[in-house]
């Protein structure tokens, strides 16, 4: 029995060591999306990695924006009112970057509607000037962000529609790769990856651009003649076995990482995980989404994913609640601190008052299972000896 | 016996649940966060982000009288205002906020503090002067809305500590900021003790001329330092005696002092010993938190500076530029 348990609990340690990464999609779900205050919010929280869209301007300047159109996020209607195109959207490549620097960037709303899109969210219609930045910025503050605090984390790069961009005879990635040439980021250690849809162009900035950088294939559900890569070729195990010689990870979209019934519940797991794993790929997918997901617990869905699915990390617009569910089942804290301390979370009391009440986690919770189940183990071995007198 | 063993795992849960309903002291954000240029909505999203319970922050006036968060009077600390406006100094050579209309600060960029007319960053370890990142300076309006837009998002409630600047340096310019901060704070419906806003300054009459003339309700602290700094006209030597701090409980909920009142300290930075200040305080229901405490120039053991403070001192509070580590030390005392 002695024995079992010290199993059991070499187990739970083992766990709790190495916990998934923690990516914080377009920052965080807080401030609007891609903002340096967001992107710092995301750094702050412990997220492992900071996730971000780029674009190309009319005069070849990278921009922070997860769409190609400027009126999902920004007030561009108020200040241009004839440069959108027949569609009646603006594109942000038909924007120099001084023009886009008098934009003031808003919490996401649907352009027909102008409702807000995650409604519980910072409201869109407060008149904080966010701003659209640059990929020079974030870097810098990236970068800065690690000296000042000591904490190393990452930028992981999404490149926008590359092939889009083709049409207006631009490389995005060449352009990328330059921009962070500049800052002497090339190498697989240096906190950079890269990442996008667009399977073949990861190729061609392995092998034509001969960049060293980590990649990341991202993958969505394969719709014929929409897709600009066939996803169900390389989620295969041939296509697995392919991607392998070339990038790091997988991102795939959730769905294609599990099965969910009509209600959202899980049902079944797909071979995608099992295989990128026997070809030495991590697995990151797409989107956790605290205010929006499929089925009944958040929880249960991160769960499934860490323990089930055994994904190696989690995309999510919710870093910091993501952080706490993984600490929650942790039996020993691993973010901060290497020795065994107790933590305490705190939640602000809802009355505003100027003191803090302090809540006990999990961890001490378990530690003092770790205590009662060895004095048990003492006393009973106390009483067997006992017994053969 | 394993009944027994039970038991004993009871009482401890039980005394572990008791522990539950210790609070530990407030951690105040130093112009947000240290670790980014300070004052920014950068800075103070990223204090949120660590769970400080309050981002303090420091208002001046502008030329058309325009709340603007920054700490100095003058702009040449954090800001390329001789780049931008290189005519607009006084003789002494700096730029003073209250020579400029709100929409000529919007030109300007921000950045990490330097001393004035020098490439030197003041504190080192912290983020680049150097960077080009654009951030700017912020209006009082825009920072509420960050307050009250980040606790509705985030579900959490955090609050602002207003700071005002040199009330009766703005009084030479004949207007009175507390008066245009007040109507500031009414316009978003922040006029009650329960609201996320507490102000504070070191002219402990503007506190009063608050408290009875402008007849707020909000929670106010007095700022208390040494008289010879000059900070205002306040008889700091008065307002931190028993007969002083039993007249600021009258008007005012806390101190808020610089931590060199509160104990002795030797040339290296450790501590000597304790001044009677906070006890008599708490005699007079003042919460107290000193200022400010920073981990990157404290020249001894922070942890045990922080240990001191809460244990020994018993401050209700600390205002530091890093309020992640206070509160990873505070938490792991418990």
């Amino acid at each position: 029995m002695f024995v079992f348990v010290l199993f059991f609990y070499y187990l739970e340690i083992c766990q709790g060591l190495q916990r998934p990464l923690v990516i914080g999609h377009r920052g965080v779900a807080y401030l609007p999306e891609l903002t340096l205050a967001s992107q710092s919010m995301a750094h702050a929280y412990g997220a492992d990695m900071i996730e971000i869209d780029v674009c190309l301007s009319r005069d070849d300047q990278l921009i922070i924006i997860h769409d190609t159109y400027l009126d999902g996020v920004t007030n561009i209607r108020e200040m241009f009112s004839n440069r959108n195109r027949s569609d009646g959207r603006n594109y942000v490549i038909d924007f120099t970057l001084e023009e886009l620097r008098i934009l003031t960037v808003r919490e996401r709303v649907n352009p027909s509607t102008n409702v807000q899109v995650y409604p519980l969210r910072f409201p869109s219609k407060s008149i904080v000037p966010f701003r659209l930045s640059t990929l020079n910025e974030t870097i810098e503050l990236l970068l800065g962000l690690n000296h000042a605090t000591g904490k190393q984390r990452q930028l992981l790069i999404e490149i926008k529609q590359p092939e889009y961009h083709v049409l207006y005879n631009k490389s995005i990635s060449k352009i990328v790769i330059e921009t962070l040439n500049a800052y002497n980021l090339t190498r697989s250690s240096d906190p950079i990856i890269i990442q996008t849809f667009n399977i073949e162009e990861l190729m061609h900035i392995r092998y034509n651009l001969h960049s060293q950088l980590r990649l990341f294939a991202l993958m969505t559900v394969y719709q014929a003649g929409v897709s600009v890569s066939d996803y169900d070729f390389y989620r295969s195990e041939e296509g697995i076995r392919n991607l392998s010689n070339t990038v790091q990870a997988l991102a795939p979209d959730h769905v294609l990482v599990v099965d969910y019934d009509i209600n959202g519940e899980i049902i079944g797991t797909s071979d995608l995980t099992k295989w990128a794993h026997q070809y030495n790929l991590n697995v990151y997918p797409y989107t956790f989404r605290k205010d929006l997901f499929p089925g009944s617990s958040f929880e249960k869905l991160v769960e499934y994913f860490w323990h089930i699915a055994q994904v190696d990390g989690f995309i999510t617009d919710h870093p910091d609640v993501i952080l706490q569910l993984l600490q929650n089942y942790t039996t020993f804290n691993t973010t901060s601190s290497t020795t065994l301390s107790t933590t305490f979370n705190t939640t602000s009391s809802t009355t505003l008052s100027t003191t803090i009440n302090t809540t006990l986690n999990r961890s001490s919770t378990n530690f003092l299972h770790l205590f009662l189940l060895i004095t048990t183990f003492l006393f009973t071995s106390i009483q067997r000896s006992e017994l053969y007198f | 016996m394993f009944v027994y063993m039970l038991n004993i795992h009871l009482i401890l849960i039980f005394i572990v649940n008791i522990c539950q309903g210790i609070e530990r002291p407030l951690v105040i954000g130093h112009r947000g966060s240290a670790y980014l240029p300070e004052l920014t909505l950068e800075s103070q999203s990223i204090a949120h982000a660590y769970q400080a319970d309050m981002v303090e922050i420091d208002v001046c006036l502008t030329r058309d009288n325009q709340l603007i968060v920054i700490h100095d009077l003058y702009l040449n600390a954090v800001s390329n205002v001789k780049d931008i406006y290189p005519n607009r100094s006084r003789s002494d050579g700096y730029h003073y906020v209250i020579d400029f209309d709100l929409n000529e600060l919007r030109n300007l960029t921000i950045h990490e503090r330097i001393i004035p007319f020098t490439n030197t960053q003041v504190y080192p370890a912290r983020f680049p002067s150097s960077s080009s990142i654009p951030f700017h300076l912020a209006t009082l309006n825009e920072t509420i809305e960050l307050l009250l837009g980040l606790s509705h998002s985030t579900n959490q409630q955090y609050q602002l500590l207003i700071e005002i600047k040199n009330p009766e340096y703005h009084s030479q310019y004949n207007t009175s900021i507390s008066s245009i901060l007040i109507s500031t704070l009414q316009a978003y419906n922040l006029t009650e003790s329960h609201h996320p806003i507490v102000i504070q300054t070191f002219h402990i009459e503007d506190l009063l001329y608050i408290r009875e003339n402008l007849n707020s309700r909000l929670r106010l602290i007095a700022l208390l330092t040494w008289n010879h700094l000059n900070e205002s006209s306040s008889n700091f030597d008065f307002y931190r005696s028993e007969e002083g701090l039993q007249k600021l409980e009258t008007f005012v909920q806390a101190i808020a002092p610089n931590m060199e009142l509160l104990v002795n300290f030797a040339e290296d930075g450790s501590i000597i010993n304790v001044t009677n200040l906070t006890v008599l305080a708490h005699k007079y229901n003042l919460a107290v938190y000193p200022w400010t405490f920073r981990h990157d120039t404290y020249k001894g053991n922070f942890e045990q500076l922080i240990d001191f403070f809460h244990r020994t001192v018993q401050v209700d509070g600390f205002i530091t530029s890093q309020p992640d580590i206070v509160i990873e030390l505070l938490e792991k005392k418990i």
